[in-house]
């Protein structure tokens, strides 16, 4: 617990990177549009009261039991390569749609997904990674609903990796309700091109920690 | 102008009855004194019941006459009497009398005549009669409350409430409103204690943030930032810290917040879920939600998230788990039999049995404090509604409509989310289902309410 760390080596690269896709974009796009201002990409803002010294977290440290999860990693979230990254990825995938309250995947699920496996089995895509992204309808409860996303989102990652597409390169979230019914019922794919054409995301810390400051 | 004559014969007269005996019992030492700080009961157990005896449950009627000022300073609106009567009203055990004007008409006569009429009092059906006269001095503010049961025309109980800041005089209001319900009932008011609860950002949608509120829906503040999505919030270590799921880093992670500056760290970051987490003080850890595993399970850490142990081994949606106050169970929701039903894991033997049988979609459990109920919500034909069921699955009850129930430190009430009036709001009720009210109005919505420990005095 003692040695809290901000920001890990992936992240800060990840961020470099993200800012060089966006320039990029941007480049692409400097021909038709005069003047494009930038803006930031990060989706979610940040803002902390006044830090109180870390000690605070050991303030009671009576339940502290067992093993230590410090120091444990998962792999960075390729949305967090922002939308430039997704861009550069050439192509959309549409959505994979669910019966209510099922996890099951339908052939029409199958089919497409079947053909996005083909497309990032190849070798010019191998730099491209997904994030499968789950939703439920509001038929489900909040709290079991994140799960029936989630679970969503791990069956067509199980898919995707019985088809022979490598496991690091999916990042699998549960969004729980979606807000846009009828078609809430659903898992996105999202692509994204991580940096350096690298074929998975860095490691970044998955234990206990300090939040990270923006 | 016919005024019907309520005698003691109705069917409130029994459970009146009892309690004007435990309020007469301890009427005697009951006199006002000059203490610092009101005086409080003797401790959350409750007398009340939930559920009586079958017969249809009775609001006992009570009013509460205007604070009159005795200092030249007055209160620029009558912030005493509204929450003092709200806090009355939201105890799901007490009501204003039927007919407000008769009880004004009263007032004025006894102001007229100098002393209470108790019989008038009787004849419109108010069984208790509160009296406060209150002193602003300086920053201070100061009141001195009587209670009176109008039927013996006896005096039960009497309080001067001193050294409260004026800008704390919502507190002072429900500090009364405590001490009525908890010398009238023998149970604890709840009034002073705090909701969690995910408010719905408006016109984007996407914003979700944890946000508390006093348990009558004022103050209402958000803890997180806007444009982060946050999810199912609980309270935490001795109810100074609360955790919730923070999607700022785009993975659904577990968090702990310190109240008092809001420092936050994160607990849990696995790939994948982090979520529905659930403090129990007894065993001192967080049961949650997560699908390092590959799929939902069950596991639980301690406050700083250390020391994981997984508690379900399951190819099924393993969710939403609870803790039996004396932490030596855990209730969850699971679809291992096809559809989402709850469950209870003994900790100690990990045998788990089946709770639910009624209904194919069973979420939500929340273990009253004092453990005689589980509250639920149950799908039925597409909505949820709220329920209770006994630990040994015995007793289930249908509440009303509405999702994610959560108890009152005092085991009487439930704060719970509904869309009875358009988009989900939390509100408020009886365990009974009756006495429902809404607390909060949230533009972009409000669910996953949380109720927080009682405050510490």
């Amino acid at each position: 617990m003692s040695n809290l760390k901000h920001h890990s080596a992936g992240v800060m690269r990840a961020k470099m990177i993200r800012a060089l896709a966006f320039v990029f974009v941007l480049g692409m796009l400097a021909g038709c549009v005069s003047k494009i201002k930038e803006r930031p990409l990060r989706i979610t803002t940040i803002s902390h009261p006044a830090k109180p010294a870390p000690t605070a977290v050991k303030a009671d440290d009576e339940t502290t039991s067992g093993t230590a999860n410090t120091g444990e990693m998962r792999p960075a979230n390729p949305m967090g390569l922002g939308e430039g990254a997704r861009l550069l990825v050439g192509r959309e995938f549409d959505p994979i749609y669910f019966d209510s309250d099922s996890t099951e995947l339908d052939s029409e699920a199958r089919r497409k997904l079947n053909e996005y496996v083909t497309w990032l089995k190849e070798p010019e895509h191998g730099h491209v990674w997904i994030a499968l992204v789950g939703y439920c309808d509001s038929g489900q409860a909040v709290k079991f609903g994140y799960n029936l996303a989630m679970a969503r989102a791990l069956a067509a990652e199980e898919f995707l990796v019985a088809n022979g597409l490598d496991r690091k390169r999916i990042y699998s979230i549960g969004y729980g309700r979606a807000t846009d019914e009828p078609t809430a019922n659903r898992v996105e794919l999202l692509g994204f091109v991580g940096p350096d054409g690298k074929s998975e995301p860095d490691q970044v810390p998955a234990g206990p920690e300090e939040m990270k400051e923006e | 102008m016919i005024r019907r004559l309520h005698v003691s014969l109705r069917p409130i007269a029994a459970m009146t009855f009892f309690c004007l005996m435990m309020a007469l019992a301890s009427a005697q030492d009951a006199q006002p004194t000059a203490s610092a700080s009101p005086t409080s009961g003797s401790g959350a157990v409750p007398r009340l019941e939930i559920y009586g005896s079958g017969a249809q449950r009775q609001l006992i009627t009570i009013y509460v006459k205007p604070f009159m000022a005795k200092s030249a300073q007055k209160l620029s609106d009558p912030v005493l009497d509204r929450v003092i009567n709200k806090d009355l009203l939201l105890s799901g055990i007490f009501q204003p009398p039927a007919n407000i004007g008769f009880a004004q008409e009263n007032d004025r006569a006894d102001a007229a005549r100098g002393t209470i009429q108790f019989a008038e009092w009787v004849r419109i059906g108010v069984y208790y009669l509160v009296t406060a006269e209150y002193t602003i001095e300086g920053n201070g503010i100061q009141a001195d409350v009587r209670v009176y049961d109008t039927a013996s025309q006896q005096y039960i109980y009497g309080n001067s409430y001193k050294q409260y800041p004026i800008d704390q005089v919502r507190r002072l209001g429900h500090d009364i409103a405590n001490d009525i319900i908890q010398r009238i009932t023998g149970s604890a008011g709840v009034n002073g204690t705090q909701i969690l609860f995910v408010a719905q950002g408006d016109s984007m949608g996407r914003s979700k943030q944890v946000a508390i509120m006093d348990a009558d829906g004022f103050n209402v503040r958000t803890l997180t930032a806007a444009g982060e999505l946050a999810a199912t919030p609980c309270w935490g270590l001795n109810g100074t810290e609360i955790y919730f799921t923070t999607y700022r880093d785009y993975n659904p992670d577990l968090a702990g917040m310190l109240l008092r500056n809001r420092y936050q760290w994160r607990l849990s970051g696995q790939s994948g879920l982090n979520i529905s987490p659930a403090w129990s003080e007894a065993a001192r850890r967080i049961a949650l939600v997560m699908t390092r595993d590959g799929n939902s399970e069950i596991y639980t850490i301690d406050s700083r998230g250390n020391g994981r142990e997984r508690l379900t081994v399951n190819r099924a949606i393993d969710s939403s788990p609870a803790w039996s106050p004396d932490g030596s169970q855990i209730a969850f929701t699971s679809d291992r039999s096809g559809s989402p039903q709850i469950y209870v894991m003994d900790l100690r033997t990990r045998e788990e049995r089946r709770l639910t049988y009624d209904g194919n979609y069973n979420d939500g459990a929340a273990w009253s404090p004092d453990g005689k109920y589980i509250a639920f919500h149950s799908r039925r034909d597409g909505e949820f509604q709220v329920c209770t069921i006994r630990p040994d699955g015995s007793g289930m009850r249908v509440l009303t409509e509405g999702e994610d129930p959560s108890w009152a430190p005092n085991s009487l009430l439930i704060a719970f989310s509904s869309k009875r009036n358009g988009n989900s709001q939390i509100y408020s009720m009886y365990g009974d289902g009756t006495a429902i009210h809404q607390l909060t109005n949230i533009n972009g919505g409000a669910q996953s309410p949380s109720w927080g420990p009682g405050r510490a005095k």
